[in-house]
């Protein structure tokens, strides 16, 4: 949520006559959102890239010195979609309430927008949870990445020993047939 | 006196303030999930582990374009039950249902 936004929820909340509830909340968010930007820089500093991630609504934008290509860069877009995700089951909370204080429209088109809000709460919290569910998809694809990553790293150092012990038995197997030592006589016998 | 500020009242146009609240919030996440949806990060994921990267893909889109429960679609929905609970706000009962 932008500033703007939160302060407009802010705003709604204390009409409700939820002051002290909205002013909360909307402390609680803006905590959420240093949490989550902590949380961010606690990642790029895991990968030893420098300062902290792109905070919220700056998923494609990486920055210099970000790790925005990396499994890091994408446990940091994981953790910002589930802030949002927190933000819109607050959303849902408060159009709950507001639904409440607005059912005392009678008659038969009043109970018509009356489903369609209780429509668009559930829509809100089912938003939510898509949020959540892709957050933790992307949490999976980085680690998957992060193991894929360090299986072939492991594979290729495998393979350098490999290679670097066949060259040094081949290089004891002519040492010992005497292969080498025609190499190795001294300067100025050569063509005796 | 307590020297407190008196708690507001519930008021009934209140309700229209909430909707358009949410309706940012809900723009807002929808912009993120585009952004997320086109992120280096999660191309770069798709060049290690296609599969992964695809589902992750294919939960964004879905959060956002799942027909009326998606997030593009709610944040036009809420802003237009802000516009439907306004009028009914203002002009009384009978124009709650009058918007379709």
């Amino acid at each position: 949520m932008t500033a703007g936004a939160a302060a407009a929820c802010a705003a709604a909340c204390a009409a409700a006559g939820t002051a002290a509830a909205g002013a909360a909340t909307a402390a609680n968010r803006a905590a959420n959102r240093a949490a989550g930007r902590a949380g961010s820089g606690a990642a790029a500093g895991r990968a030893g890239t420098g300062p902290p991630g792109p905070g919220p609504g700056t998923a494609g934008v990486p920055g210099p010195g970000t790790a925005a290509g990396s499994p890091d860069g994408l446990h940091g877009l994981a953790e910002r979609l589930r802030h949002r995700a927190e933000e819109m089951d607050g959303c849902a909370r408060r159009l709950g309430r507001a639904c409440d204080q607005a059912g005392e429209l009678p008659g038969a088109a009043a109970a018509a927008l009356r489903r369609r809000l209780r429509q668009r709460v559930r829509a809100t919290a089912a938003g939510a949870h898509g949020l959540r569910r892709a957050a933790a998809a992307a949490d999976a694809c980085a680690d998957r990445w992060r193991a894929e990553t360090a299986h072939r790293a492991a594979l290729a150092a495998a393979d350098r020993r490999r290679r670097a012990a066949r060259e040094a038995g081949a290089a004891a197997g002519r040492a010992a047939s005497g292969v080498g030592a025609r190499v190795q006589a001294p300067a100025g016998t050569a063509g005796r | 006196m307590s020297g407190h500020p008196a708690r507001p009242a519930a008021r009934p146009d209140a309700a229209p303030l909430v909707w358009h609240a949410a309706a940012a919030t809900v723009r807002e996440a929808a912009r993120e999930v585009r952004e997320a949806a086109r992120s280096p990060a999660l191309a770069a994921a798709g060049a290690v582990c296609p599969a992964e990267a695809e589902r992750v893909g294919r939960l964004l889109r879905q959060a956002l374009d799942d027909g009326r429960d998606g997030l593009a679609v709610l944040a036009d929905g809420l802003l237009l039950d802000a516009v439907r609970l306004g009028r009914a706000a203002r002009t009384g009962p009978s124009a709650a249902g009058g918007v379709r």
